[in-house]
C-alpha cells in the first residue's frame, strides 16, 4: 500500500517535473542542433533571432571567412493554415541546411530549394496539423497581406525543433515576413574553433564589404537572390551560441528561467505531501497493536531501527518505478500533441535529476510519515 | 436521512481528522486548480492585448475546393455581385504548367489576370513590356534567372496537356510568387485553356465585406493577415497543454481519495462496531460510511478549490510583481473549468471511496 502510493506521488511528481522543464528546454533549444560548435548571428536590436532582420550579403562574408564550416540563411515566419491553426513556417537553403541538422526522409523528399511553391512539413506539425505528402497547403502570413500555395513534398524527421516547423525555401518564407530578397531573419554558422574562436566571429563581421560578389560555394537560390536583390539592409549583428541566444530572450522577455520551471514540480510535490505521508501512517495505526506490545517491553529503538530503513528504502526504489512511469506518461503525452507550448511540441526532460529529486523527497516524507505515526503509537493500546 | 444526520455528526465530532482528510484531497485538487486559474487569467490578460481585427483583405475562392488550384468560380456572376460593392478587387486564373527553354524545364504556374491592375497592386517593376497578343507572356526573375531566358526569348509552356509558344515580353521582379510564375493577361488565358473561359481560381479583394453573403454563390471568403486568429491559436493550444496536465494531476486525486477514505474507515472501526451491535445491516452501515465519505469529498472540493484559487491569485500577484505587470486579469475559473473539476473531481474522489467502504463494511468487528 505504501509502495503504490509512494509510486503515484512520485509519478505525478516526476510528470510534472518532466513536463515543465520539458517546456523549458524546449523553447531554449528551438535553435539548437547536434552539429558542435553552432553560433546565431541576428539583428542586435532584435528581441530575438526569429525576429530578427539582417542583410543576406552577411552570407558571403562568412562563407569567405577562414574558420567557418558552414552557414545557413534562415527566414522565420508564422502562418495560418487552412484550419485556422498557426504554425512557424522557416525559409532554408536545403544545402546549407543539411550541415547543421540531419533530417531523415520519413516519406516523399526534402525541398529542393529551387521550387518557389513546395514545402517540407516536420514529423510533429505533420501529425498535429494531418498533414501529408501531396498535400496543398494555404499559408496566411500572420505579418503581412501575402499568402502562398504550397505543395508538402515530403515529410521529416529531424529531433529538433524544426520537426514542429514547415520548411520552404528562402524565397517563400521571405515573400510571407515581407522581406525583399537581400534580407533573411538569422544565420547558423559552424565554425573551427581552433581556426576561429567564437569571440573572433563577431569581429570577422562587418569588416570587409558585404555587397561584394557572392562566393564560390553559396549554392543556387542564394546567388539568385543576390541577382534579384536591389539596395542594402543596415544592421548590427550579434553572434551568440544557439541555446544562449533563446535563454536571452525568455529572461529578458518573460523573467523565466529554469528554477521557475523546477517550482512547478515542486508545488505539486508540496500538495501531494499529505497523500504520501497518509499511506504509511495507515500502515502503522494497521501494526498498533504489535508496535505497542513491542515498545512497551522497551523495543522502541528496535521497532524504528527496522521500520524505518525498510520503509526509506522501498519507498526510494517504488518512487523510482513511479518517475520512471512520470516519464513515460509525459513521453505518452507529448507524442500524442497534447504538449504544445506556442507551436512546438514540448519534448519531456529525460534528466536523471527528476527520478532521483522525485523518489528522493516522496521517500524522506514516507519514512518522516512513517517515523511520526511510530511515535504516536501508544503503549496500552494493546490493552484494549 | 437520519444516517446522513449520524454520518456528519460523526465526522465533525473529530476535527483534527476531519481537516487531515480534506487537507489530504483538497492540496491536490488545489494543485491542479492553481495553474487553471492562472492559465485562465492568462489568457484573458492577452486577449486584452489582442485587439479585435476588423479585416479589410480577403481571398474569394470556392468553397468546396480543398485547394487553390482545385477552385474554379463563375466569374460573370461574381463580378457582379463584386460591381454592387464599394472594393477593389482583382480576379486570376491559376493553373499548373511546364514551362521549357533551351537550358531545361521547370514546373510552375500560368497566373492569368488584369496585369495592368495587379503589378501596380504588388509595385511590380517590369523590365520589357506587358504581353500584348495571345504569343506574349511575363516571366518572374527567378523563373528567368533559373531558365536563362531573356527579353525576346521564345519558350514552350505545356498547359492542360497542350503545348504553347510564348515569347517572353518582360522579366519581372515583385519580391512574391510571381517571381516564379508565367503571367499573361486573363482574356489571354482564357483563350490559351478554353475549358475554363469565363472561369477563375480565385479574386483577391480589398474592402469590407460580409463573407457570409457570398455563401450562396458557393464562395468561401478567407480573411489575409489573421493576426488575432493566430495569437488566439498559439495562447489556446498552449493552455490546453496546462489542461492536459491538470488531468494527470486528477489521477492522484482519485488514489489520494482512496486512503484518505480508507484512514477514515479505519478510525470510524468503533463507531461501525457500535452500529452492528445495535442491530444495522452491512449495507445500511456502508451507506454510513459512504455518506462520511461523500460528506467529507465535497468538503474536500470546495476547500481544494478555495485555497486553489486564492493560491493563484497570490502567485499571480506575485508573478505580476516580478514581471512588472501593472494591469492585470485576477485569476479565477471559467465556469467550463468549475464544471470539469466539481464533475471530475467528483467522481474520482467518491469512486476512490468505494473500495475502502466494501472492505471495511465486510469486516468482521
Amino acid at each position: 500500500m505504501i509502495l503504490s502510493i509512494v509510486s503515484i506521488a512520485s509519478a505525478i511528481v516526476a510528470f510534472t517535473a518532466c513536463v515543465s522543464l520539458g517546456a523549458f528546454h524546449t523553447m531554449t533549444n528551438l535553435l539548437s542542433t547536434n552539429a558542435g560548435s553552432v553560433m546565431i548571428i541576428y539583428g542586435a536590436n532584435a528581441r530575438s533571432p526569429q525576429t530578427s532582420v539582417i542583410p543576406l550579403a552577411v552570407y558571403n562574408e562568412l562563407i569567405s571567412t577562414r574558420g567557418v564550416e558552414a552557414v545557413s540563411p534562415e527566414v522565420v515566419s508564422v502562418a495560418v493554415v487552412s484550419s485556422g491553426k498557426p504554425v512557424v513556417v522557416r525559409g532554408v537553403d536545403p544545402r546549407s541546411v543539411e550541415g547543421f541538422i540531419e533530417f531523415k526522409v520519413l516519406d516523399g523528399a526534402f525541398i529542393s530549394g529551387d521550387r518557389y511553391f513546395e514545402a517540407a512539413a516536420g514529423l510533429e506539425v505533420s501529425k498535429r496539423l494531418g498533414l501529408k505528402t501531396g498535400d496543398r497547403v494555404l499559408l496566411r502570413s500572420v505579418l503581412t497581406r501575402n499568402y502562398v500555395e504550397v505543395e508538402v513534398v515530403g515529410v521529416y524527421e529531424s529531433t529538433t525543433s524544426l520537426d514542429d516547423e514547415i520548411l520552404v525555401p528562402i524565397q517563400t518564407a521571405q515573400w510571407l515576413r515581407g522581406l525583399p530578397p537581400n534580407a533573411v531573419s538569422m544565420m547558423r554558422v559552424k565554425i573551427d574553433e581552433e581556426l576561429l574562436p567564437r569571440e573572433k566571429l563577431s569581429e570577422a563581421l562587418g569588416g570587409k564589404d558585404s555587397g561584394g560578389e557572392v562566393a564560390s560555394k553559396a549554392s543556387r537560390i542564394i546567388s539568385l537572390l543576390f541577382l534579384a536583390s536591389t539596395g542594402n539592409i543596415p544592421s548590427r549583428l550579434v553572434v551568440r551560441e544557439a541555446s544562449e541566444s533563446m535563454q536571452e530572450f525568455l529572461g529578458r522577455e518573460t523573467k523565466l528561467n529554469e528554477a521557475s520551471f523546477w517550482s512547478i514540480a515542486i508545488l505539486v510535490f508540496a500538495g501531494s505531501i499529505s497523500t504520501i505521508a497518509l499511506a504509511p501512517t495507515l500502515f502503522i495505526l494497521e501494526h498498533a497493536r504489535e508496535i505497542s506490545i513491542i515498545k512497551s517491553i522497551g523495543g522502541v529503538r528496535r521497532i524504528q531501527s527496522a521500520v524505518l530503513p525498510v520503509v526509506l528504502v522501498s519507498s526510494f526504489l517504488a518512487g523510482l518505478v513511479g518517475s520512471m512511469i512520470g516519464y513515460l506518461l509525459s513521453k505518452a503525452f507529448s507524442e500524442s500533441s497534447l504538449l504544445v507550448v506556442g507551436t512546438y511540441t514540448i519534448k519531456p526532460a529525460t534528466t536523471m535529476i527528476i527520478p532521483l529529486v522525485s523518489a528522493g523527497l516522496t521517500s524522506i516524507v514516507a519514512a518522516v510519515a512513517a517515523k511520526i505515526a511510530t511515535d504516536s503509537v501508544k503503549t496500552e493500546a494493546w490493552i484494549g | 436521512m437520519i444516517l446522513l444526520s449520524l454520518a456528519f455528526k460523526d465526522l465533525v465530532s473529530e476535527p483534527k481528522r476531519l481537516l487531515s482528510y480534506i487537507l489530504t484531497v483538497g492540496s491536490l485538487i488545489a494543485v491542479a486548480v492553481i495553474p487553471l486559474a492562472v492559465g485562465n487569467a492568462y489568457i484573458q490578460q492577452l486577449m486584452r492585448f489582442i485587439p479585435r481585427q476588423d479585416y479589410h483583405h480577403y481571398l474569394l475562392v470556392n468553397s468546396s475546393a480543398n485547394s487553390l488550384s482545385d477552385s474554379i468560380i463563375d466569374y460573370k456572376l461574381l463580378e457582379n455581385t463584386l460591381n454592387l460593392k464599394n472594393v477593389d478587387y482583382s480576379p486570376q486564373l491559376i493553373r499548373r504548367c511546364n514551362i521549357i527553354s533551351g537550358v531545361g524545364s521547370a514546373v510552375t504556374f500560368l497566373r492569368g489576370a488584369d496585369l495592368n491592375q495587379l503589378y501596380k497592386f504588388r509595385g511590380v517593376s517590369l523590365r520589357g513590356r506587358m504581353p500584348m497578343n495571345l504569343s506574349e507572356a511575363n516571366v518572374g526573375i527567378l523563373l528567368a534567372e533559373r531558365l536563362n531566358l531573356s527579353i525576346n526569348d521564345r519558350v514552350e509552356v505545356e498547359l492542360s496537356g497542350r503545348r504553347h509558344v510564348f515569347r517572353v515580353a518582360g522579366i519581372l521582379r515583385c519580391n512574391c510568387p510571381y517571381d516564379e510564375e508565367v503571367l499573361v493577361q486573363l482574356k489571354q488565358a482564357w483563350t490559351l485553356i478554353p475549358d475554363l473561359n469565363g472561369k477563375i481560381t480565385l479574386v483577391e479583394l480589398s474592402g469590407e465585406i460580409d463573407p457570409q453573403k457570398f455563401a450562396y454563390l458557393n464562395i468561401r471568403a478567407i480573411p489575409l493577415q489573421p493576426a488575432s486568429q493566430a495569437v488566439t491559436g498559439i495562447v489556446e493550444s498552449t493552455f490546453n497543454s496546462v489542461r492536459n496536465w491538470a488531468l494527470a494531476i486528477f489521477a492522484m486525486v482519485f488514489a489520494s481519495s482512496y486512503f484518505a477514505s480508507l484512514k477514515m474507515c479505519v478510525d470510524s472501526i468503533d463507531r461501525v462496531a457500535v452500529l452492528r451491535s445495535i442491530g444495522f445491516s452491512r449495507r445500511r452501515i456502508a451507506l454510513f460510511l459512504f455518506y462520511k465519505a461523500l460528506t467529507a469529498s465535497l468538503i474536500s472540493i470546495l476547500v481544494g478549490i478555495s485555497i486553489g484559487i486564492v493560491a493563484s491569485q497570490v502567485i499571480f500577484r506575485a508573478a505580476s510583481l516580478v514581471l512588472s505587470i501593472e494591469a492585470y486579469q485576477p485569476p479565477t475559473l471559467t465556469l467550463s473549468d468549475l464544471y470539469l473539476v466539481l464533475t471530475l473531481v467528483g467522481i474520482l474522489s467518491v469512486t476512490g471511496s468505494v473500495p475502502s467502504i466494501i472492505r471495511v463494511a465486510r469486516m468482521r468487528v
